[in-house]
């Protein structure tokens, strides 16, 4: 668990002295900062319009550096052949992966951490009192950065620079929809057609096509499932269970893919 | 006299061991280029050992094999006795790669402290450990300067020092002399040789050749991935020596006589130059001069430098020119 630590804070420490890091980290605080300014545009819809703005910068903004840092780590860790002096000293490679992704997740939880607590602070100031599920929908939102990290991370092991990026941004989109990726793959259960008639009117293609989108849908992360907006909109109130079923599913998620990036990464020759 | 002949505190004992190993790498598409092929020798404990060839010969893909970077596709790699993968075996190793970049947001005293940690020392320790080694290599003055802004030198420096860290019992230098000004590169070869002293095993991979006749024990050059010599410097560069007599007022018999012997002859600025590789026949030589009222100015035994050997080598070995 040491060496774990040690490599976890170096990268911490590395992404921090980042000038990319902050430039995206202060546009991200002065977004949010702002979002009271601009709900204006929308009278008597201040609160929702300050939340949605502020969840939206901090999804974004976070999803810029965790993605750009989770892409690079182990490329760069190659292409500075920084890794050599590493893996030459008593570092076993799953530790050192391990590590990286912790550093990740580390830099991930105070980017969100910050931006979240100057949103919850800007919201509450609005809404004339704290609002619970702002805190919810903020902590969901890291859950749903740290599978995008460790997509970008377990991509990195293998892919380059490019691929990485574009790679953890394309599985960010389509996770986002994976609902509706079901609705399309199962029309019969969310059009109410009746099941038989529906199967005998639809060809080969369309069912090859349908077991590709169910296959997508349980290959890629459930990113819809992290994404409370709505509720909160709606003013409705989110379950704590539904937030620990999402937490919990975002945990087993990363540690699968972890799992195979260490599994990918044992055998890579530097 | 080379320092290697002055002292040799070689045990006998193998620290790194290798046997029949061949390297391919992939291409892609299938293919695969053979960096190393069938390539076995050994280094003792408490030698200088010095792998040396022209580019792309298999020194670094050498290297990575015995740290554990990149795996055989046959034969046997040992370090210690174990695997080079052996997490116990890296706790002894200290390694420079050839141009180290380290992180360059850290500071000397914050990447000395990084790697100190790796080693699961306590704070004193590396505080300790940090203390000696910056003044080991030179590099006190410049510990809180960021490595982004060291120069090539500096960055050897500390590369140099993170690879003491541990106080390693065998420690592999890829080129660490590159880039030093004069002064520092004869520093850090008196501290490869205090090292030695100290029963510590180097393992040194270098183009520059002099240096490596200057400290190694034993060479190996290594071309298109093959052995094609190794041995003590001294087994290596005796069968090129020879003696040369250079005498004056030499009569034109006598110097006819010693050509006769098969003695290369030349003359040089009035003097008379004989070169003998057949050592025995230096007193008949020295009485024939003598005979004949020549006066002997200087008899000295030659060798050829191991650069001459290493360029035969390698042309005797079919490789294009040297880059």
């Amino acid at each position: 668990m040491r060496v774990i630590w040690v490599i976890a804070r170096n990268t911490f420490q590395e992404a921090i002295r980042r000038k990319f890091f902050w430039v995206v980290f202060l546009f991200a605080l002065v977004a949010i900062a702002s979002a009271n300014l601009f709900s204006g545009i929308a009278p008597g819809e201040e609160k929702k319009f300050v939340f949605d703005f502020g969840l939206g910068s901090i999804t974004l903004f976070g999803m810029l550096i965790t993605i750009f840092l989770g892409a690079t780590m182990i490329p760069s860790e190659v292409d500075r052949r920084t890794i050599f002096t590493i893996l030459s000293k008593p570092v076993r490679r799953w530790q050192f992966l391990l590590g990286k992704f912790l550093g990740l997740a580390l830099t991930t939880l105070v980017t969100v951490a910050c931006m979240g607590i100057l949103l919850v602070v800007i919201h509450s100031y609005v809404a004339k009192g704290l609002d619970v599920n702002v805190i919810k929908a903020v902590a969901l939102a890291f859950f749903q950065l740290l599978i995008i990290g460790a997509i970008a991370l377990a991509a990195s092991t293998r892919g380059s620079l490019a691929f990485n990026i574009v790679f953890a941004v394309l599985i960010y989109f389509v996770g986002a929809q994976s609902s509706s990726l079901l609705a399309l793959a199962e029309p019969e259960k969310h059009l109410a057609v009746e099941r038989a008639q529906h199967e005998e009117a639809i060809s080969w293609k369309a069912y090859v096509f349908r077991g590709v989108l169910k296959t997508v849908y349980w290959l890629v992360p459930h990113l819809d499932n992290f994404d409370v907006r709505q509720a909160i909109v709606t003013e409705s109130v989110v379950p704590w269970q539904t937030v620990i079923n999402s937490i919990l599913y975002g945990l087993l998620y990363c540690s699968v893919l972890i799992l195979v990036a260490v599994v990918l990464f044992q055998d890579q020759e530097f | 006299m080379g320092v290697n002949e002055l002292s040799n505190v070689s045990s006998g004992e193998v620290v790194v061991e290798l046997r029949n190993v061949r390297k391919e790498y992939p291409t892609g598409w299938g293919g695969t280029i053979l960096a190393l092929d069938d390539v076995s020798f050994e280094v003792y404990r408490g030698e200088i050992f010095g792998l040396v060839g022209p580019n792309g010969s298999g020194k670094t893909t050498t290297l990575k094999l015995i740290l554990g970077l990149i795996f055989p596709t046959r034969g046997e790699i040992k370090v210690f006795g174990s695997s080079p993968f052996d997490i116990s075996v890296k706790n002894r190793i200290g390694f420079l790669p050839d141009g180290p970049y380290f992180y360059d947001f850290l500071n000397a005293d914050e990447l000395l402290d990084f790697y100190g940690r790796l080693f699961g020392y306590s704070k004193s320790e590396r505080e300790e450990r940090i203390e000696l080694l910056l003044d080991l290599v030179g590099m006190k003055r410049f510990r809180k300067m960021p490595l982004r802004n060291y120069s090539k030198g500096m960055m050897q420096r500390i590369g140099l020092a993170q690879a003491l860290i541990n106080d390693p019992d065998l420690l592999l230098l890829d080129e660490p002399t590159t880039g030093i000004d004069p002064i520092g590169a004869h520093d850090i070869k008196q501290l490869l040789l205090q090292l030695r002293q100290q029963g510590k095993t180097i393992f040194l991979c270098s183009h520059l050749l002099a240096d490596v006749q200057m400290i190694c024990d034993r060479v190996v050059i290594l071309n298109l991935g093959r052995v094609i010599r190794k041995g003590t410097v001294k087994e290596l560069l005796e069968p090129t020596a020879v003696t040369e007599v250079v005498a004056r007022d030499v009569s034109e018999e006598v110097f006819e006589r010693v050509r006769g012997l098969g003695v290369t002859t030349e003359r040089r600025d009035g003097e008379v130059v004989f070169r003998l590789s057949d050592h025995d026949r230096v007193p008949e030589v020295i009485d024939a001069i003598r005979a004949c009222n020549g006066h002997i100015t200087s008899i000295t035994r030659l060798t050829e430098t191991l650069e001459d050997v290493f360029i035969k080598a390698v042309r005797e070995a079919g490789a294009p020119e040297i880059t």
